[in-house]
């Protein structure tokens, strides 16, 4: 088992924040083993503007992975996710989803399937590609994109939301600071207005 | 437009600027360099890289979480067998992780590597193993120095591990050698002109003698000679028909030539080079036999041409030494490298030469490598062969020889080594 404690300047899922714009502190629990079997859990914390600290939401995963060959890794896996009334949303949600995904040579490719997307009520494919170079010892370079779309519902309210994310981290020992920037052609955050794009800084401490 | 700083940005940058500190080595006693000998490789089946959506930012937190657990297997692996984990690195070609752990003295890096194995969290454990590389282990940063023949016959830069030829005083009776040589500055001891006739400046043939005999080493310039920390007596008896004609022949008379070899022997050169040739002279060979009773190892260049192979090298005690075009070496006549060897010209310059005068030299500076093996002064000095009473040098056994060190530590191929007494 490992656990990391990192805090972060703000929390955005697929581009969007969902600690409106404040930062946020998170615990990890993890299990990887050696079988392929892994899962972990993560409870988030985040600085409100008005009501001090508060709890932002927990989330579960569990999912297996095998190597397919020497350069291919598949994985398979569900996530569960609960979000207090403290998220940008403003009312308790929840959010689950499958997943399966391909990586190797440093991209990660997977393919997310909610059947009750933050329950707006409809279903949602949600596709990633990942890129990671290591530009030296311990320094990291991030790349992500991501497309959501709905794939049910009510489809006179369909629409495509694009996601990425530049990030560059330098790890040191059990220490691991990241910076990024991310953005989103959303223009809709959990009705409210937000800006689309914004840098994030975060830190966090393996343990 | 991007999101306002914010109190916690301002806790996160406070926290980053704590990162060098807490990255920065600790102050103190440097730690012991880890001693390879007492290691182990324990290797550890990796986790596949999976999915992790606890941080927003999912993979990258990843790497340390991942990192940690496998650390904290190892940790326990070190623990329980009493080791200590020096260093980790993770093959994901592989699959594996791989532990580096230093075993105790009280306990043999294979045994270890074995109990290891029986832990059902270790794919497999093995000693650390050193491998060599197997071009040549020492080199001279002299740029022409592989291009000499010797670099790779003999060995020469393993040999200077042996020796150098310090101190050692080598005569060279040739014709004028160019002091002021880049790769010769400072390598003459003694400078002596025993010819007639107005003086001249440097020549070719003393030039190049030199140079293959004691050029210096590790200057960054030129050629290595064999014996770079060798002392040269200069002891000109020859000069050049036509100076600053390139082959322009040199020619020496028994007088000078006596002279020089008198010069030598009353400055206790150790080793006399005579790379030339010519019909035998009851006064040289009286001389030069006073010189090798003395102990002096004596060279002389081997012809072909020339009945008995010409005087010097047909006089007994001389070590006669062809190049290797000479097909069949005669009974007591050795082969060195000589076609085509790099050595000093004149004007600051490198040439290549041949010819059995420069065999010689290669030889007079491998018995001045072999008379600081030797410390004492007396005592003949062996030249080892290929085969009885001439050959192909083995310029190691010779070296080792010297030191009366068993011929055996040498392999230079397969050939049989013999000692021989020139």
């Amino acid at each position: 088992m490992g656990a990391s404690l990192a805090v972060a300047s703000d929390y955005r899922y697929r581009g969007v924040s969902l600690s409106d714009e404040r930062p946020v502190v998170s615990l990890d629990l993890a299990g990887d083993f050696a079988n392929g079997v892994y899962l972990g859990a993560s409870a988030l914390g985040v600085w409100t503007a008005h009501s001090g600290f508060r709890a932002l939401g927990l989330q579960e995963y569990a999912g297996y992975a095998r190597r397919l060959n020497s350069d291919l890794t598949g994985d398979i896996g569900l996530t569960n996710a609960n979000y207090t009334d403290a998220y940008a949303g403003r009312a308790a949600t929840r959010n689950q989803e499958v997943y399966v995904g391909l990586s190797g040579h440093g991209i990660t490719g997977r393919l997310f399937y909610s059947p009750n997307y933050f329950n707006f009520g409809y279903p949602t494919l949600y596709g990633e590609l990942n890129g990671v170079v290591r530009p030296g010892p311990g320094w990291r370079l991030n790349g992500h994109v991501g497309v959501l779309t709905r794939v049910g519902g009510d489809r006179a309210e369909e629409r495509t939301n694009v996601d990425w994310r530049l990030g560059v981290a330098k790890e040191l020992r059990a220490l691991t600071l990241e910076a990024a920037v991310t953005g989103t052609n959303s223009d809709e955050d959990h009705d409210r207005a937000r800006e689309n794009h914004a840098v994030v800084v975060a830190l966090s401490w393996a343990f | 437009m991007t999101s306002a700083p914010r109190p916690a940005v301002g806790l996160l940058l406070a926290l980053a600027l704590a990162l060098g500190a807490l990255a920065a080595p600790a102050s103190g006693n440097p730690a012991p360099a880890p001693d390879p000998h007492r290691q182990v490789l324990v290797l550890v089946r990796l986790p596949p890289a999976h999915y992790r959506p606890g941080a927003g930012y999912s993979e990258g937190y990843g790497d340390a979480l991942a990192r940690k657990q496998r650390q904290r297997v190892a940790e326990r692996i070190a623990r329980s067998n009493r080791l200590t984990l020096v260093e980790d690195w993770p093959m994901p070609l592989i699959g594996l992780d791989c532990f580096v752990m230093e075993v105790p003295d009280d306990r043999s890096p294979e045994m270890v590597a074995q109990l290891l194995a029986r832990d059902p969290g270790v794919e497999w454990s093995e000693p650390m193993r050193l491998y060599h590389g197997k071009a040549n282990a020492r080199s001279h940063n002299d740029p022409l120095f592989l291009a000499e023949p010797t670099a790779n016959a003999w060995r020469l830069a393993d040999l200077h591990r042996l020796a150098t030829g310090k101190d050692v005083l080598v005569a060279v009776i040739d014709s004028a050698i160019d002091r002021g040589h880049p790769d010769l500055a400072g390598q003459v001891a003694v400078s002596q002109d025993f010819t007639t006739g107005p003086p001249r400046g440097a020549e070719q043939h003393g030039t190049a003698v030199a140079g293959i005999i004691a050029a210096r080493a590790d200057n960054g310039l030129g050629i290595v000679g064999v014996a770079p920390q060798a002392r040269l007596m200069a002891l000109r008896a020859c000069r050049q028909m036509t100076p600053g004609a390139s082959g322009s022949p040199t020619i020496c008379d028994s007088l000078t030539l006596a002279k020089a070899i008198t010069f030598a022997v009353e400055g206790r050169a150790q080793v006399i080079n005579l790379s030339l040739a010519g019909p035998p002279s009851p006064l040289l060979g009286k001389l030069l036999t006073l010189a090798t009773a003395r102990g002096t190892s004596v060279v002389g260049a081997y012809d072909q041409a020339l009945p008995g192979g010409g005087f010097p090298a047909s006089q007994p005690g001389v070590i006669a030494v062809a190049d290797e075009t000479l097909a069949r070496a005669p009974a007591g006549v050795y082969i060195a490298p000589g076609r085509d060897v790099p050595t000093t010209e004149l004007g600051g310059r490198w040439s290549l030469v041949s010819g059995s005068s420069y065999a010689a030299a290669q030889v007079s500076g491998l018995m001045a490598l072999a008379r600081e093996r030797r410390r004492t002064t007396g005592g003949r000095l062996l030249l080892v062969s290929a085969k009885p009473g001439g050959g192909t040098v083995n310029a190691c056994a010779t070296v080792l020889a010297a030191a009366e060190r068993c011929g055996c530590d040498c392999v230079f191929g397969r050939e049989k080594v013999a000692k021989n007494r020139p």
